[in-house]
């Protein structure tokens, strides 16, 4: 039986967020960026991804965070490879609509919600973190 | 709205006078060059091609074919902050479109900023001159 998988989109950046290979669901974007570096194509996401991905070469860790970028907020997944790789992929988690007033209100106050919950769920996961080293250590 | 990654969207919106001709059916019958986009709906209804707009727009043209006067209004539309003027002449109605402000979806900081500027331009009362090409414009009637 054919069983269709539908891909994340992902990319994967060298050491100077290069971008190096390219996932199919993400081809159509980044395809003809191949080469380029991810932070000359769309500088204004520079600050809003590079501190995450410096995050996580430098914890040598995953790191998982949500972003609001250009009318979608995503959940982005930065995992440092070998060499200095780092594998990116991302899920849309929901979209502004801008078709008018009512529906511009709506979907932005969505997006801050999933972003608030987002944050607070890294927050709390960071707590309990601690939570758990301290116990560990006592 | 901008597609996701997409290229740098437009600083600002371009002014002009762009504007499109309906007849006493609504149905499309001349898009300007700045309305090029509706010119594949020539003969079609206007309200098939802008999705959810009948809803803001229709009260005023309404208005303006009734009173036999312009009507001129701000709305918040398919991403911009539009000028519109509806001026009709007979059974056709000329509607002419200024982009005031484009919102700027590209972060949340830009967003805040564009609907900023929106704010400001919705405080301040405009007029745009009346394109006198328009085949409906009084100024255009012989």
């Amino acid at each position: 039986m054919a069983v269709t998988v539908e891909q994340v989109p992902s990319v994967i950046l060298d050491e100077d967020y290069r971008i190096v290979e390219v996932g199919p669901a993400a081809e159509a974007t980044f395809g003809p960026l191949i080469g380029q570096n991810v932070f000359d194509c769309f500088p204004d996401a520079t600050g809003l991804y590079r501190p995450h991905y410096e995050n996580a070469r430098a914890t040598g860790q995953a790191v998982e965070f949500a972003q609001y970028y250009d009318g979608y907020v995503m959940l982005i997944n930065a995992e440092p490879l070998e060499d200095g790789r780092l594998a990116v992929a991302w899920e849309i988690l929901g979209m502004l609509d801008t078709m008018n007033l009512d529906a511009l209100r709506l979907s932005l106050g969505r997006i801050l919600a999933k972003l608030e919950g987002y944050e607070k769920r890294t927050r709390m996961e960071l707590g309990r973190e601690s939570l758990r080293l301290i116990e560990g250590g006592a | 709205m901008t597609g996701i990654w997409s290229p740098e969207p437009e600083a600002a919106a371009t002014p002009g006078g762009d504007y499109y001709v309906l007849d006493a059916k609504d149905s499309i019958v001349h898009a300007s060059a700045g309305c090029q986009w509706m010119r594949r709906f020539l003969g079609h209804v206007v309200w098939e091609c802008m999705p959810l707009a009948e809803v803001m727009f229709r009260p005023r043209f309404e208005e303006a074919r009734r009173t036999g006067h312009e009507v001129e209004f701000r709305v918040l539309y398919a991403g911009a902050l539009s000028q519109i003027r509806a001026v009709p002449a007979g059974s056709d109605l000329t509607v002419f479109v200024t982009h005031v402000e484009r919102l700027n979806v590209r972060t949340l900081a830009t967003l805040t900023a564009s609907l900023r500027r929106i704010e400001a331009a919705l405080e301040t009362p405009a007029s745009a001159p009346l394109d006198l090409r328009a085949p409906a414009s009084p100024q255009a009637l012989p």
